[in-house]
């Protein structure tokens, strides 16, 4: 049995400038007005205690402080807003983990140690790239010697879990530019790496350039030898890869990322914001919620009193959520986990879906240890592993 | 009803010259239309006719017009179709008639269809009223063209009326010379009943409408009648006349032409051609019939979606009882599932049954290449005939496959001969003669009918700029050095893309397809080997390279959900698509080989 436990996301929106391959919910603001951000940190706690009460009896696992770019706020802000967490549920005994993400900038860097006297134990850090050439094509606001000297910062204000974000398949990135990039991550010891291939979501300004043929994203095989060699060169630097993005040394893995892959339930408040909701009576199969994504709209409903109720609300079928069990475990290194998805749904994974087999047979997955997994070909083709499933 | 006050008479040329426009000018000129409901090519009803601006389907309209002589006559027109595909309809037509309309276009002059219809309409002893069409084109040349009638035809030059349909110009003198000239019907209005029935349709209130034209005696509603070849016996429950939309009349009499709906619910209990008589007896004599048409290229149709089999069933049903020139079996294919093997009369034709099918039946279809009808004679002394590759006995069993041939003329400007003389050739054609008539030529040439029935027409029209026509003639079977090309995924062959082609042919034939199919077919966890074989004997080869990176990078919150449905949705896109062996192949694929044929 898992323990009862809760994490929560805090997504503020709030970004210096909006990527152009960016899809989550932010609003552009150079300087954050403090009366702007006091009525945003108000709303945000107003949500939470109309939330938490779903979620009570729980212990609490995870803080996660997303965005946006949610080092905007204030660390007084953020000093707040966990307070106010810590308030709702007791600890579950470990160490709670509380990330906030981070962007290499002058403001930030000189925040964080009043952040970290706040309580943030994990820092995100949005670095991307170590070329000024892929930070201006990513349409990012730093620069490469800012990121460095915020991770410099970083550890000198005293934090021992930082994670830093990779991006790869910029155009005009090459292979080598990828390998140095890692380099040089590596040379901080970084506890976390999340390495992502660029992915052109439909609507963003990215869409239309490659649309319109201005931008040409790293092609397949190229995309493929990035993602082996990042994989293999983080590996050697002693970071695993224990999900399809994600490589952590022993111990530091993502607590609150892994949430998400395991099922666990998720509070999450904050414009845009999504939910999950263990099994409970009317969704047998557990239940997802989500906030508006325009912030006036969130604000007007928390602040009318109706924090409660999330306007999106799907409960999940059995069927949706045998398949979330499958691609969510297969993302991770651990696998899929042939007696706890029988435990939990009546049927072993390869009685499910007879196409394991033929995805085995194929080269895309193996099963060992009781699980089923991704091997490293599998790696490259898990969308192709996940259509099966569904 | 005064027989000598009536004349029948139909509107005949070549694809486009006019006759429907002409049409619409007459039904003016005598009041037939009322202003609100005018539109151009006003007979042609369908919307698919509306939309391509031919005629598919013959129509009738009945016109009352007071003639210079201060007679009130009743014109009985019929508008044509000029498409060699739909000839059947003319020489049907031809039938129900005393004169024919020809009309030339005044700036092409005589065309393969115009020579074609001309010459059916004089096989069957009506009077030609010929007329040159569009002379308020800049480029018209209504002289050239009305000497090319006398020199062609063989008709007056003098006679030749200029008409401007579009305009007006020359439309009254035709209603004169309609008088005049065309001769009223000959029959026996004193004698016992006989009908003919040239066209018939499916009516969802009425049952099946019969059209006819009484040649003796009449009919009453309520009469005792019975088909005559049928052998069946009705109650006449209606009686029309379309002038030009349907009217009840108590009676049709000698030489009128109307609709008889007697509630007969399908169409395959009453036969076109069959004459209409009295139940009692004594049984007069049955009337000419027509020649039953036979479809001349076959292809499968399926549904894109397995379910829609039935809805596709249904609705080949229901066009039938509109259109018993096409015919349809069931089929099955490894690659597209159930189906149905379908004849048709020419590619056009089969063209417009499939885009009816389309959209007056909302049905998403895949259609595979065309074929002819083939003759094979066995080794064993057997001779059969096959209409699909899937039939073509093994290599071993074969003595000779012989292919249906054409005699196709074809009229063109002399600068354009060179054009199509080298696409004959490519064709495996045969020249049997050239002919020179002022500026124009015109060719003959044997050609396998396989080589023309995808896109002749098309390329003819592109090499010659327009100007050149083809009209063509089944004259026999002659043995050819066929083979059958498979194509192949992955070692398994995909039936539906199996086609028999001439030896020679065969290897570019077969790399254009796997090219093709290369294009669309998506990559795949493995490498998808493509081939085209001559039995075990591979000609064509190309590889779709296996797929190397297909990643989510990120899955978190919110992402959870839209993954999910996204994959639901890439499922579903991946259910239309065929499987074949293991390999995926997409529908689009499938349709792009299969359209490769009309622009190799
Ligand atoms: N300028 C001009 N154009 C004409 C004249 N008569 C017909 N057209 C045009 O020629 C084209 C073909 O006319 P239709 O009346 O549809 O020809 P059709 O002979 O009925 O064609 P099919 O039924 O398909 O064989 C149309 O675009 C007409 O507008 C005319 O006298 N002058
Ligand atoms: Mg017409």
């Amino acid at each position: 049995m898992r323990r009862k436990d809760v994490g929560v996301y805090i997504h503020v929106p709030f970004c210096e400038r909006v990527c152009p391959y960016c899809d989550f919910a932010v609003v552009a603001r150079r300087v954050i007005d403090p009366a702007e951000e006091a009525r945003l940190v108000t709303a945000l706690q107003t949500e939470l205690r109309a939330r938490a009460p779903a979620y009570a009896g729980r212990s609490l696992a995870t803080i996660y402080f997303g965005g946006g770019t949610p080092s905007l706020l204030r660390p007084a802000s953020i000093a707040g807003l966990i307070e106010a967490v810590r308030g709702q549920w007791n600890p579950d005994g470990e160490p709670l983990e509380i990330t906030l993400e981070l962007n290499p900038s002058t403001v930030e860097r000189e925040r964080l140690p009043a952040f970290r006297d706040a309580g943030v134990d994990r820092l995100s850090i949005g670095v991307q790239s170590f070329d000024d050439e892929s930070l201006h094509r990513l349409g990012r606001a730093h620069r490469v010697d800012e990121a460095h000297r915020t991770l410099e910062a970083a550890r000198s204000a005293g934090f021992t879990n930082l994670s830093l974000d990779l991006i790869f398949g910029v155009p005009s990135q090459d292979l080598a530019g990828v390998r140095k990039d890692v380099r040089e991550a590596l040379a901080y010891r970084p506890e976390h790496v999340s390495a992502y291939g660029l992915t052109v979501e439909e609507g963003t300004p990215y869409a239309t350039a490659v649309a319109r043929g201005q931008l040409q994203p790293a092609d397949d095989e190229t995309g493929a030898a990035m993602m082996e060699a990042v994989s293999a060169d983080l590996g050697a630097g002693g970071l695993e890869r224990y999900e399809i993005s994600s490589y952590a040394r022993p111990g530091y893995q993502a607590r609150h990322n892994r949430r998400y892959w395991r099922r666990e339930p998720v509070l999450g408040i904050g414009v845009g914001a999504h939910s999950s909701e263990s099994p409970g009576s009317g969704t047998p199969f557990g239940a997802r919620r989500a906030n508006e994504r325009q912030l006036a709209a969130w604000l007007a409903r928390i602040e009318g009193g109706g924090g409660a109720g999330p306007p999106q609300f799907e409960a999940l079928s059995e069927p949706e959520a045998r398949s979330e069990a499958g691609f969510l475990g297969l993302r991770t290194q651990p696998g899929l986990n042939r007696r706890r998805f029988e435990a939990e749904f009546g049927l072993l994974p390869e009685v499910c879906w007879p196409a394991l087999q033929e995805l085995r047979e194929a080269g895309l997955l193996e099963e060992a240890d009781g699980a089923w997994r991704l091997t490293q070909r599998g790696w490259l083709l898990s969308d192709t592993v996940f259509e099966r499933l569904v | 009803m005064d027989a000598s006050k009536i004349r029948n008479f139909c509107i005949i040329a070549h694809i486009d010259h006019g006759k429907s426009t002409l049409a619409d000018r007459l039904l003016d000129a005598t009041g037939t239309l009322g202003a609100r409901e005018k539109r151009d090519q006003f007979l042609d009803k369908m919307e698919l006719e509306q939309e391509r601006g031919i005629t598919i389907k013959a129509q009738t309209a009945r016109m009352t017009y007071r003639a210079k002589d201060g007679e009130d006559y009743i014109l009985n027109l019929i508008d044509t179709p000029g498409h060699v595909d739909f000839s059947y309809e003319v020489s049907r037509a031809l039938q129900a008639c005393e004169g024919a309309v020809l009309v030339v276009d005044a700036s092409q002059g005589i065309e393969a269809q115009t020579l074609a219809n001309a010459y059916m309409a004089i096989e069957a002893d009506l009077e030609i009223l010929p007329i040159v069409n569009k002379i308020d084109l800049p480029a018209a040349d209504p002289e050239g063209a009305a000497q090319q009638v006398e020199d062609v035809i063989g008709l007056d030059a003098a006679d030749v009326l200029p008409v401007s349909a579009k305009e007006g110009t020359g439309v009254d003198e035709l209603l004169e010379r309609i008088v005049a000239n065309v001769p009223p019907p000959r029959g026996d209005a004193e004698a016992p009943l006989r009908a003919l029935i040239f066209d018939a349709w499916f009516d969802s209130y009425v049952g099946v409408a019969a059209l006819v034209r009484v040649v003796d005696g009449e009919v009453k509603k309520g009469d005792r009648v019975k088909l005559r070849a049928q052998g069946s016996e009705h109650d006449v429950q209606d009686l029309h006349v379309i002038d030009p939309h349907p009217r009840r009349v108590k009676r049709l009499g000698a030489g009128e032409v109307g609709v008889v709906i007697c509630g007969i619910k399908s169409l395959d209990e009453l036969k076109i051609g069959d004459t209409i008589v009295p139940a009692a007896p004594p049984l007069p004599d049955a009337l000419p019939g027509f020649r039953e048409v036979k479809p001349m290229v076959f292809s499968g149709l399926y549904p894109v979606e397995a379910e829609d089999y039935h809805s596709l069933k249904a609705a080949l049903e229901k066009l039938r009882l509109n259109d018993s020139s096409f015919q349809y079996e069931p089929e099955t294919s490894a690659a597209l599932g159930f189906g149905f093997r379908c004849g048709f009369l020419g590619f056009l034709h089969c063209e417009i049954i499939q885009e009816r099918l389309e959209r007056e039946y909302d049905l998403d279809l895949i259609t595979t290449a065309p074929t002819v009808r083939y003759r094979v004679e066995k080794k064993d002394g057997e001779t059969i005939e096959i209409e699909t590759p899937a039939a073509l006995p093994d290599v071993m069993e074969i003595a000779t496959i012989n292919e249906p041939t054409i005699l196709a003329t074809i009229h063109v400007p002399q600068e354009y001969v060179g054009a199509v003389i080298a696409l004959c050739q490519e064709r495996r054609g045969n020249q049997r003669d050239m002919a020179v008539h002022g500026g124009r030529v015109q060719i003959r040439y044997e050609l396998p009918l396989a080589e023309v029935v995808a896109d002749f027409h098309d390329r003819i029209k592109s090499v010659t700029r327009g100007f050149g026509s083809y009209d063509y003639d089944l004259i026999g079977y002659t043995p050819a050095a066929l083979v059958k090309l498979d194509i192949l995924v992955n070692g398994d062959p995909v039936d539906a893309l199996s086609l028999i082609v001439h030896r020679d042919k065969a290897h570019t034939r077969g790399a254009d397809l796997a090219r093709k199919l290369k294009e669309f077919i998506p990559r795949q966890m493995f490498e998808v080997a493509i081939q085209a074989a001559i039995g075990a004997k591979v000609v064509a080869r190309t590889t779709v390279k296996a797929l190397r990176k297909n990643v989510t990078a990120k899955c978190y919150g919110g992402d959870i959900s839209r993954k999910r449905k996204l994959l639901e949705k890439q499922k579903a896109g991946k259910r239309r698509m065929k499987r074949v062996g293991s390999v995926e192949i997409p529908q689009e694929a499938f349709l792009a080989a299969l359209k490769l044929g009309d622009d190799s």
